[in-house]
């Protein structure tokens, strides 16, 4: 699963912690999923897309999606 | 925000109690040592069993006093014990079955201990041991995901 949530809290400038406080995370998860490391359940996918104004498909896509 | 406010501060009260009592207990222990020791060896296991404990309580207490008198440190314990990533981690290192397990086998071993020597050091060993697979089985978890 790849994401765009770096590239989303740069054009933000928002920092990792800020962006984990907002959807209710830790920064140690938000550096997980950036770094795909971890792929982000539903209800957190939902609440990261949302908190930037974007559809789940527009933050995370599949690999084969390139 | 204001019920996790309320559970913090009924922890806080929980722990204040289980430093009373385990205050009350080592001074009683300590007065009135000569009466109850019967093994050096396991009553200074329970001995430093309790204090640790009692340290960890105190420390806690520290924490969540301090943590009340800020909002945002409220909404970041919140989130690091609701954690998602953690949570799973934790489950897949069985950690809250072996801390269960691990409460009674001491307690077992503490009871023991009064009886058999060698049967309080077999199960304190299988404390240290389920603790110390859970302890690793979870860094390797942290850092893999």
């Amino acid at each position: 699963m790849r994401t765009k949530i770096k590239e989303l809290r740069k054009e933000n400038k928002l920092s990792q912690e800020d962006l984990a406080l907002a959807v209710g995370t830790t920064r140690q998860t938000i550096i997980s999923i950036e770094s795909e490391k971890y792929i982000a359940s539903l209800p957190l996918a939902y609440k990261i897309s949302k908190y930037f104004n974007r559809a789940i498909e527009d933050v995370f896509y599949l690999d084969d999606q390139l | 925000m204001e019920e996790y406010k309320k559970i913090l501060n009924r922890r806080r009260l929980a722990l204040v109690t289980f430093v009373l009592f385990s205050s009350i207990v080592l001074l009683f222990n300590q007065l009135y040592l000569e009466e109850t020791i019967t093994n050096p060896t396991v009553h200074g296991f329970q001995f430093g069993l309790l204090v640790g404990l009692e340290g960890i309580a105190i420390f806690m207490v520290i924490k969540i006093t301090r943590t009340l008198m800020d909002e945002r440190k409220i909404q970041l314990m919140y989130n690091a014990e609701h954690d998602e990533r953690k949570v799973y981690i934790k489950a897949k290192a069985g950690q809250p079955m072996v801390l269960i397990l691990s409460s009674i086998l001491l307690f077992a071993a503490i009871i023991a201990g009064y009886y058999n020597t060698t049967v309080f050091f077999t199960l304190v060993g299988v404390v240290y041991f389920q603790l110390t697979v859970t302890v690793v089985i979870k860094m390797i978890y942290l850092k893999k995901m």
